[in-house]
């Protein structure tokens, strides 16, 4: 399998290459480069249109408005929480993902996938499980007769985070572990180092990248976290945000602000650490396969701990809103399940297909026209990914007013409160997402058939549709699964751009924990659960049909 | 200049730097050895290279002599140090045996005299950067210290991975494959560092490679391997001239290899009657190196030989001969040029070699 993945990605490589040394005679692509065009537009307008409102509203007094004692507090809740929640996942999924790529542990190849499942589970309905669990009216209390702690604030943040962005760092630490070349570690031993002296020495620097990959994914979600933070009563920047809103709205686009200046420190952070090194093997000789880790007796105890662990990262939730869902309602609250599970559908499906089509576009022109433009467009495309969803949201709802000024009358609105304005706003924080499989799809099939193609008569569309497109079919489903997946579970977006009593499964679930209605959430916490475990399941099938292609490739 | 070392008397006690006996290892779920009962010794300064065809067991071997794989049974001893034996396996640090991987196996992490020092423990930073710099000039890198692995060249990236598994002072170097991934006049010009520092240094090198070229060049010893077994061990010379079997004839250089009916030291053959380098009795197949064979300019006792196929290599000639159902191979530096379809009378110039027919017998394996 290796040696054909080497192939791939070397002919990936050179493919490139060629394409590089050709680009300077094609001409840009303007047709092709739109979609992407206008999601950095969609992208630039309204950040821009934050900060200058902002410091219009500041009118000089900036200093008094961020150093507000509250607003230093919430800065270093939310750093602390960052910092927290990077330390337990790193410190639950190095050993995961080593006893699943290293050692001898029985079904390793399952438990690659298990450990994946808190994917399905968003950090809110964790927090809804602690919450509704714990205390003395919780599940534990009303079951066991025993009185579970109910975790909030920090620690009830922490956890929720934790468990939900378990798997963002096992995936890429798994990959990171696979990636290593065995030789060095042995290198390493006839050097005279014993098995872990050799481990920390030879091979644990070489996790670096996908340490940092991973890091970047957790901190940049525990920032754009606003439902667990909410829901345990912990006061980090976001939920200062979503609390000055009503009031302030200069003192929340300055909050606003604040998270995108911490976002790009992050995302900064990373280049910069990344940077310093270049870690990929020397050469690329055939790697053999390392003898695993035996781990003896103790194999019995890890696996007691992975069950423990997956009891409540997946089990816990998917049992206690099934728990909840056959207690009675207080009967005052009624939210229509139907209608809700629509209203989700209604921007995720859309947001999904919108964002494969364009990821597909910006691949094309990543792949076919590299440049400082390609580049440019792709970039921005991330920076959608990295703006935490309230300040898009924020920064989306003032630009959607000032335009709706231009386009209809006072007091009537337009853009802003459209169901076209959500999808649009989802598709722009969920796109990056969509360009990873895409591009690796495009990578694969390379352009030598499609030429083939052409030279055999075929007009570029028609060789396109033809030959690369069928090659695609896996990497787009894992796209519009990815996006999908992520939108069904979004929360702050839609909580600032929804229309009016536009109630989504997230929105309602969140709304209702949020007023300690365990039971009537409980239908939509189970629905986002039933929906997230399909496509966590679509993406496995995808990546496992993705291999079995490598593998007779 | 001096070289690092650990033992600053070479602990040979009959000589030898490495002595390996019965060494045997068999994968799980494998029908048959991978290693199958191998025994050999190498002394200092001495390159005593593995040869055979991919997959005959030639790795696993080397890496199980570094620890690298458990072996099922066998001794292995480095200078005074038991590795192992029935009772003991020895962990791979333990051993003090340097190991140069195929892929030089280079930490991409570090710089190059972070690389070279990684095997060094003792002494200060300062000392320990000596020793590294000591071992890097030994193999002929200079002012590269900084440089990061990738920046350097297939070639250099080969010197680097000597000079780290050198600078712990190792006396033993086991080297796999280490020249396949190099162009043709970097190989050359490497192959003769490295005899020069075998030399100097006094070191016992086990080279592996599937080159028969490569091996011959630069062993004193070589050993052929096939299917885990070791047929035959000796000088480059004696191997080449004096193969004990069809195969070994075969994987070093080319032979025509023929039966005969053998009757003291003449057989006769298919192209007629030919002296042997021995005395035997009854059937035997021989090997004639094509440049033993020659054209005979009288008529012979058999019927004549066509010309197939002519092969000018500048210094020498080949022709491929057609006789009967065999094609014989013959080498020639000069004299008369004959055509495609010419026919020709052939006769050896030299004894035939009486060898132990272990191709048919490995065909006979395989179909049954």
């Amino acid at each position: 399998m290796r040696p054909a993945r080497q192939i791939i990605l070397a002919a990936a490589r050179t493919a490139t290459a060629a394409e590089r040394d050709r680009s300077g005679v094609k001409p840009w692509p303007w047709l092709l480069s739109l979609p992407g065009l206008a999601v950095a537009v969609g992208i630039l307008l309204p950040l821009s249109y934050l900060l200058t409102t902002a410091i219009q509203g500041a009118n000089g007094e900036l200093g008094d408005i961020l150093l507000r004692p509250k607003t230093l507090q919430a800065l270093l809740n939310t750093f602390g929480l960052c910092a927290a929640v990077l330390a337990s996942t790193t410190l639950l999924a190095m050993p995961a993902a080593w006893l699943v790529t290293r050692s001898n542990l029985p079904l390793k190849w399952a438990w690659s996938i298990l450990l994946v499942l808190p994917l399905a589970v968003p950090g809110y309905l964790m927090a809804y499980t602690l919450l509704s669990v714990g205390g003395s009216y919780g599940v534990s209390v009303r079951l066991l007769e025993i009185e579970a702690p109910r975790l909030t604030g920090f620690t009830g943040s922490l956890v929720s985070l934790t468990l939900y962005n378990f798997p963002y760092m096992f995936i890429t630490l798994r990959s990171g572990f696979l990636r290593i070349d065995p030789s060095l570690q042995e290198a390493a031993r006839c050097l005279g180092d014993g098995p872990w002296r050799a481990f920390f020495r030879a091979e644990l620097p070489q996790l670096w990248p996908a340490f940092l990959a991973g890091a970047l994914l957790v901190v940049l979600h525990v920032l754009g976290d606003f439902g667990v933070v909410s829901l345990m009563r912990f006061e980090t920047l976001s939920v200062l945000l979503y609390g000055s809103l009503a009031f302030e709205q200069t003192y929340a686009a300055w909050v606003a602000i604040l998270m995108l200046l911490v976002a790009g420190v992050f995302v900064g952070g990373e280049v910069l650490l990344l940077r310093r090194r270049r870690y990929d093997r020397v050469t690329p000789g055939t790697a053999r396969l390392l003898d695993p880790a035996k781990l003896g007796w103790l194999r019995w105890p890890v696996v007691l701990l992975l069950i423990v662990f997956l009891f409540f990262a997946v089990g816990l939730p998917a049992f206690s809103s099934a728990y909840w869902c056959t207690q009675p309602t207080l009967g005052f609250v009624t939210r229509d399940w139907g209608a809700s599970t629509a209203a989700s559908l209604k921007i995720c499906v859309p947001a999904a297909i919108i964002a494969t089509a364009i990821a597909l576009t910006m691949g094309l022109m990543t792949q076919r026209f590299p440049g400082w433009r390609s580049r440019a467009i792709e970039r921005l495309s991330y920076a959608g990914y990295a703006t935490p969803g309230l300040a898009l949201g924020l920064a989306m709802v003032g630009v959607a007013l000032w335009a709706d000024e231009w386009l209809v009358e006072a007091g009537d609105t337009l853009i802003y409160q459209s169901l076209g304005l959500v999808v649009f706003a989802y598709t722009l924080h969920f796109l990056a997402e969509a360009i990873g499989p895409v591009r690796t799809g495009l990578l694969q099939a390379g352009v030598r058939m499609e030429e083939a193609a052409r030279s055999l008569g075929r007009g570029p569309i028609s060789a396109f549709f033809a030959i690369t497109f069928p090659l695609l079919r896996n990497g787009l489903a894992a796209s519009m699964a990815l996006v999908f997946l992520s939108a069904i579970k979004e929360l702050p977006l839609v909580m600032l751009l929804r229309p009016a009593n536009y109630d989504t499964l997230a929105y309602n679930l969140w709304d209702l924990s949020n007023e300690n209605l365990y039971a009537e959430a409980a239908p939509f916490a189970l629905t986002i659960l039933g929906v997230s475990a399909v496509f966590v399941g679509v993406l496995i099938w995808c990546e496992r049909q993705a291999k079995s292609r490598k593998m007779q490739g | 200049m001096r070289l690092p070392q650990i033992h600053p008397e070479p602990p040979d006690i009959d000589g030898h730097r490495l002595c390996i006996e019965r060494l045997a290892k068999r994968y799980p779920g494998a029908a048959t050895r991978a290693v199958d009962e191998v025994s050999f010794c190498v002394s200092a300064g001495e390159i005593l290279t593995l040869v055979g065809p991919s997959g005959c067991g030639k790795t696993t071997l080397l890496r199980s002599i570094a620890g690298l794989e458990r072996p099922d049974d066998g001794y292995v001893r480095h200078g005074n140090t038991l590795c192992q034996n029935a009772d003991t396996f020895l962990a791979p640090e333990k051993r003090g045996i340097g190991f140069v991987f195929q892929d030089y196996a280079l930490f991409p992490h570090l710089s190059v005299i972070q690389n070279v020092r990684f095997g060094l423990r003792h002494g200060s930073k300062k000392e320990r950067t000596e020793i590294a710099r000591e071992a890097m000039h030994r193999v002929g890198l200079h002012g590269l210290e900084n440089r990061r692995v990738q920046e350097l060249s297939g070639g250099q990236q080969q010197r680097v991975a000597f000079a780290r598994a050198l600078a712990p002072g190792t006396d033993v170097l086991l080297l796999d494959e280490p020249f396949s991934n190099l162009d043709s006049e970097l190989r050359i010009g490497l192959r003769k560092s490295l005899q020069e520092l075998v030399q100097h240094c006094d070191l016992g090198v086990i080279l592996v490679t599937h080159d028969q070229e490569e091996a011959m060049c630069i062993a004193d010893r070589i050993a052929v391997m096939r299917d885990g077994q070791l047929l035959q061990v000796g000088p480059p010379p004696s191997l080449y001239s004096r193969p004990r079997s069809a195969f070994v004839a075969k994987f070093l250089g080319n032979s025509n290899l023929m039966t005969g009916q053998a009757q003291g030291n003449f057989a006769d053959t298919p192209i007629g009657r030919v002296q042997i380098d021995r005395h035997a009795e009854g059937p035997v197949t021989l090997s004639l190196r094509p440049e033993h064979l020659s054209f005979d300019m009288q008529a012979g006792v058999t019927t004549p030989a066509t010309i197939t196929l002519r092969e000018f290599k500048g210094h020498d000639l080949t022709y491929h001969v057609r006789h009967g159902e065999s094609t014989y191979l013959i080498q020639t530096t000069g004299g008369s040029l004959y055509d495609i379809g010419d026919a020709v009378h052939l006769k050896p110039t030299s004894a035939a070699v009486v060898v132990e027919d272990d191709l048919h017998a490995s065909a006979l394996d395989q179909t049954s």
